[in-house]
């Protein structure tokens, strides 16, 4: 056997090693459609909306009294329409158990009543105090 | 005997060339191979969110104070599908002037009222339908918001009085 050529050993290190370099951005490209994927799912499971837009009509009965009719009929709707189109139990109480008009906490300006938002669609589960405030008169 | 020791470079040079081969193959036969772009739910999410975004637009009263009806509300009320349509449509193709939307989202509302311990349901409005949809189409996309009515909804057999209605929009693209 001849003996070995070693003349352009730096051409072909070179070449290798582009060889390795773009191998790695394709490695890298390759992955991009799965993060954006998996990067969607998990945005498109977490219901964020649905409980901003619970949160935010909470905000606004707040200020009724929890024991009302109107906050009765207001429970019950949220709770059976969110059961049987959001796949979501949600549900709230307004003041815990102190059932006070005027709001369980306070102070000088302001009286603040709690609610207490539940939801879970059981993948996400939330439950958030909310304290809203209330400007004394 | 001597060993002859040339040709090492060789015997490097294969291994290096079958190392290479296999890995190839490996990450050919590894990598996640998404079909149909349609079903990554990266369009599905941005459609959702673009969805939730215009019916909070449609949903936000003029007056701040609290249980002040939203124009969706009033649309509900009054039954003006037409209205809603238009609106809707309009949020839907909102853009910046740069670029060129594909204006080919269609969509479906349904609104949801509780009567007692029961559901009904009657369809509100929904976009022109074109035929190329009735064939093919993209999964449709639900998003869904809380309004709140002062009355009942225009539909009549339903319960009166202030309620909470579960508006459903299923949007897809034709």
């Amino acid at each position: 056997m001849e003996a070995l050529n070693d003349d352009g050993q730096w051409i072909v290190m070179m070449g290798f090693l582009v060889a390795i370099g773009m191998f790695m951005l394709a490695v890298v490209v390759s992955q991009a459609p799965l993060v954006g994927q998996t990067t969607a799912e998990s945005v498109m499971e977490f219901p964020k909306n649905e409980v901003q837009d619970l949160r935010g009509k909470l905000v606004s009965m707040g200020s009724n009294s929890p024991t009302s009719t109107l906050q009765e009929r207001f429970r019950e709707d949220m709770a059976l329409l969110s059961m049987s189109r959001n796949n979501a139990i949600a549900t709230y109480s307004i003041d815990g158990g102190n059932m006070t008009a005027a709001g369980t906490y306070e102070d000088i300006f302001y009286t603040y009543h709690e609610i207490d938002i539940h939801y879970n669609n059981g993948v996400t589960e939330y439950d958030e105090a909310l304290l809203l405030p209330e400007r004394r008169p | 005997m001597v060993m002859n020791d040339e040709g090492q470079l060789y015997t490097i040079e294969g291994i290096t060339a079958g190392v290479i081969m296999l890995v190839t193959a490996f990450t050919i036969f590894n990598t996640g191979i998404v079909y149909t772009p349609g079903d990554a739910h990266i369009t599905d999410m941005q459609i959702q969110q673009l969805g939730y975004d215009a019916l909070l637009m449609m949903d936000t009263p003029a007056d701040s104070s609290p249980l002040y009806e939203s124009p969706l509300a009033k649309m509900i009320q009054g039954d003006h599908g037409d209205q809603f349509k238009y609106e809707f449509n309009d949020y839907l193709n909102k853009h910046t002037g740069t670029t060129e939307i594909v204006d080919s989202l269609e969509y479906n509302a349904t609104v949801f009222n509780r009567d007692g311990d029961t559901i009904h349901s009657y369809q509100f409005s929904n976009s022109t339908m074109y035929e190329t949809s009735q064939l093919t189409r993209e999964p449709a996309i639900s998003v869904t918001r809380y309004v709140w009515l002062s009355d009942r909804p225009f539909v009549s057999g339903y319960d009166t009085g202030k309620q909470l209605v579960l508006l459903e929009v299923l949007i897809w693209r034709r």
